[in-house]
């Protein structure tokens, strides 16, 4: 029973904590600018998120090391500085992108500039860190989340045309503004993969103790979790497909994307996006902060850990205070944070050989995953999407740059 | 690789089709701005959304629509005196509305919509128009 608990709950904190305004907005953008056209690339992106967490588990439970200390073992610190660099970067950037977005929600609810913001959320968020347990971190703000939930009923609500929707999983070439429509493809992916994620997923399963007897609960909850998140991300863009496209609205702002619920839900609409939003970037803020943690920390061998008291971790403690303070300058510089989303998911995307392809050699290295191996199929699907979605991203981001 | 050949030659190839559309993305971008500040009107004069949202958003339209509309020097004349002067309409419109939602008055809201509704419309056309043509 209390297996089945476990399960269920890995399930729903992986779909609370789903969304974040990476994934919000891109999918709110791809379905204004392209109605159901784009659904295949959250489709694709999803299936391989649910490879790479699922591995990044595995790897933790059978091992017993995170993807970042079995990448320094196995490579030594000089080829793991490339991946530690290039990852570190890419998510402070996202650590801006939704520090941004929390303080945008609250700009949206209250009025006042999200500027002002910066300063209170980011100490919340390191009182959170610093007193806080990872569970609190992980289940807490996740079960919030599941506020964006809203964004699949508002879909029922608005009669999605079901029919259409499934065709948009089927891949296919734009009918107009291919520049763009490869831009919000690779976006798309940045953001379902962006990197943090299975580095900090692989620390989750160190700091709750996983051992092989967890890789049964580690495919569930990867493979349902990561699919009813992706549910929800199709679920962002059928909605803006049907609230915006219509109307001809191409979403430059989140001002804009704060309209897309009103359909649905009338005046709880925006206050329903609101909270959806801000819960969903607070959760990403506090996974990301710790991610980047985690990676420094690992990488350097400090002693880690969320579970830890400050005072016995002080390097850790002191990395996540000076990501949150970095994170913050864009915002408090009056950076759209739109835009900082939009250019940190090409960046994610475009950094994926280089944060993935070392721990797809360790997830084939009998030394660390003993007979717990990859497959074939799940090698060619990583893979595969990891460098269509690094060549695309080199492609369609100066192309988007120079198109404005 | 052969793949990803081809991946990068599609891309390419689509991205060169798409050349010379920059200006019809600027006055569709216009029209997307004057549909928005619509649906922001229709929600706070429905008590969908609350006022300092609302004035905000149809702040952010403003600065838009400004910015944008630097950026027209490059249309065919016809296509540039066409959405010039909607501009000019749009910008009193989205004004009239904004100083509508700083006094609450809703009523007077109404009818400002049926004009951004206007506006809206004939920037689309000069899209499609420079579209068809690119």
């Amino acid at each position: 029973m209390t297996k089945v608990f476990e399960v269920a709950l890995g399930i729903v904190t992986s779909i609370g904590g789903f969304l974040e305004a990476g994934s919000l907005a891109t999918s709110a953008q791809a379905g204004a600018e392209f109605g159901f056209q784009l659904l295949w690339v959250i489709a694709l992106g999803t299936l391989c998120l649910i490879f790479l967490v699922e591995m990044s588990g595995r790897l933790a439970a059978v091992s017993h090391h995170t993807i970042a200390s079995a990448m320094r073992e196995r490579f030594g610190f000089n080829f793991f500085v490339v991946p530690l660099l290039t990852v570190a970067l890419v998510s402070l950037l996202t650590l801006g992108a939704e520090l941004g977005g929390v303080c945008m929600a609250l700009q949206l609810a209250t009025g006042v500039a999200l500027q002002w913001w910066a300063l209170p959320v980011m100490v919340l968020v390191w009182v959170l860190l610093w007193r806080g347990s990872f569970g609190l971190i992980e289940k807490g703000v996740s079960l919030l989340g599941l506020v964006t939930v809203a964004f699949l009923v508002a879909m029922f609500r608005l009669h999605a045309p079901l029919g259409e929707v499934a065709a948009g999983l089927v891949p296919r070439l734009p009918d107009h503004d291919s520049g763009r429509y490869w831009f919000l493809a690779v976006s798309i992916l940045g953001a379902s993969l962006t990197p943090y994620l299975f580095y900090f997923y692989s620390s989750g399963a160190i700091e709750d103790h996983w051992d092989k007897k967890d890789l049964g609960t580690n495919r569930m909850v990867a493979t349902l979790g990561m699919s009813f998140g992706g549910i929800l991300a199709a679920a962002v863009l059928v909605v803006a497909a049907m609230v915006f496209l219509p109307r001809g609205v191409r979403i430059e702002s989140y001002e804009q994307v704060a309209l897309m619920l009103i359909d649905a839900f009338g005046h709880w609409g925006f206050w329903l996006f609101v909270a959806a939003f801000g819960i969903a970037c607070l959760g990403a803020v506090l996974e990301i902060t710790l991610a980047v943690a985690y990676l420094v920390a690992q990488g350097f061998g400090w002693n880690w850990g969320e579970n830890v008291k400050p005072r016995d971790a002080a390097r850790f403690a002191a990395t996540y205070t000076l990501a949150l303070v970095v994170a913050m300058l864009p915002v408090v510089a009056g950076v759209d944070p739109l835009r900082l989303t939009n250019v940190s998911m090409v960046l994610s995307a475009a950094s994926l050989p280089v944060a993935t392809l070392p721990f797809l050699v360790l997830m084939n290295d009998p030394t660390y995953v003993k007979g717990h191996a990859n497959g074939r199929f799940g090698n060619a699907v990583v893979l595969v999407v990891i460098v269509l979605a690094c060549v695309l991203a080199v492609v369609s981001l100066p192309l988007e740059l120079v198109g404005g | 690789m052969a793949l990803l050949r081809v991946v990068m030659i599609a891309v390419l190839l689509a991205a060169a089709g798409c050349g010379g559309s920059g200006d019809a993305t600027d006055v569709r971008a216009l029209a997307s701005w004057a549909a928005t500040t619509d649906m922001v009107a229709a929600a706070w004069t429905q008590h969908e959304v609350p006022r300092r949202y609302s004035l905000r958003a149809v702040g952010r339209a403003r600065q838009a629509l400004t910015e944008r509309g630097r950026h027209l020097n490059g249309l065919p004349a016809a296509a540039r005196a066409r959405v010039g002067e909607a501009l000019q309409r749009l910008d009193r419109a989205v004004a009239e509305l904004a100083e509508a939602i700083e006094r609450g008055d809703r009523t007077g809201a109404v009818p400002i919509r049926a004009r951004l509704q206007a506006e809206a419309r004939t920037l689309g056309e000069v899209a499609a128009g420079l579209e068809a043509r690119s």
